[in-house]
């Protein structure tokens, strides 16, 4: 069972090499963060860019992830909807992994957390 | 706006994204304490549970609260109340999921200020103790 916040995210071609893994993502116009965030003005809240992040980690592992602590994260662009986007990461043997999320060229965020294999 | 503001007309957030309830606490300018909770219908939660992470959402929340008050006081009547989350850094959770629809108390301090940037401490408790604690910045104007 997942939350309607990360099955809501269209990922698709997805690559793995080794550590390191990319895919593409849609944010669809109607996915469920936009609603109240903000009203008048819709944005994908930072920690959606969390969500997702967690939501292809666990792809890549094959085992469900959760957040142990963030080292640092930058959100550089306001994602909008039907925003489509590109998400790559490395992670090392100690759960920590780098990311960014690009589309249109740009950057959108980028950050190194540590994840742990989630509780049932 | 006329006596004392309500969360909902000082926070740009609507329906089940506004997780703050109450201002608990407020030193000037520089910390706040509010309470808030997860909607069980947050679209982040699930079977009665939502990601320890949300607690960094309540936080930017608080400081969006805090920065808008804060101008309010110093007579920026129009004001933007919206406060963009645009780094998080030092961030530790000591729990992976926090429980839907109970509260959760933040405490938020002013570390530092440079433009329209603003950095802060904040910690997030919930019914079983420390979920959380971040360095946040959030930004008047631009980020998510």
């Amino acid at each position: 069972m997942v939350s309607l916040a990360a099955a809501a995210f269209v990922i698709t071609n997805w690559r793995s090499t080794g550590s390191t893994w990319a895919c593409e993502v849609l944010v669809p116009k109607d996915h469920p963060c936009f609603e109240g965030h903000f009203p008048n003005d819709r944005i994908l809240p930072g920690i959606a860019h969390l969500q997702l992040l967690l939501e292809a980690a666990t792809r890549a592992s094959g085992v469900p992830q959760a957040l142990k602590a963030v080292r640092g994260i930058r959100f550089r662009r306001v994602v909008r909807p039907g925003q489509r986007l590109e998400l790559s990461a490395s992670v090392d043997e100690g759960g920590v992994l780098r990311f960014e999320l690009r589309g249109n060229g740009e950057r959108f965020s980028n950050g190194v957390v540590e994840l742990e294999e989630a509780a049932p | 706006m006329t006596g004392e503001p309500t969360i909902a007309e000082l926070l740009p957030h609507g329906g089940r994204a506004r997780l703050v309830t109450a201002v608990q606490d407020r030193q000037g300018s520089h910390e706040i304490e509010c309470c808030g909770r997860i909607p069980s219908n947050s679209p982040f939660a699930w079977e009665g549970r939502a990601p320890a992470f949300m607690a960094l959402e309540l936080a930017a929340q608080a400081a969006a609260l805090l920065g808008f008050l804060a101008r309010l006081e110093g007579g920026g009547h129009h004001a933007s109340k919206v406060g963009y989350l645009v780094g998080v850094s030092e961030g530790r959770f000591t729990r992976q999921h926090v429980p839907t629809e109970e509260t959760l108390i933040v405490r938020l301090r002013v570390l530092g200020e440079a433009a329209s940037v603003s950095k802060y401490a904040a910690t997030v408790w919930g019914p079983e103790g420390e979920v959380c604690r971040a360095t946040l910045s959030t930004h008047r104007g631009g980020g998510a």
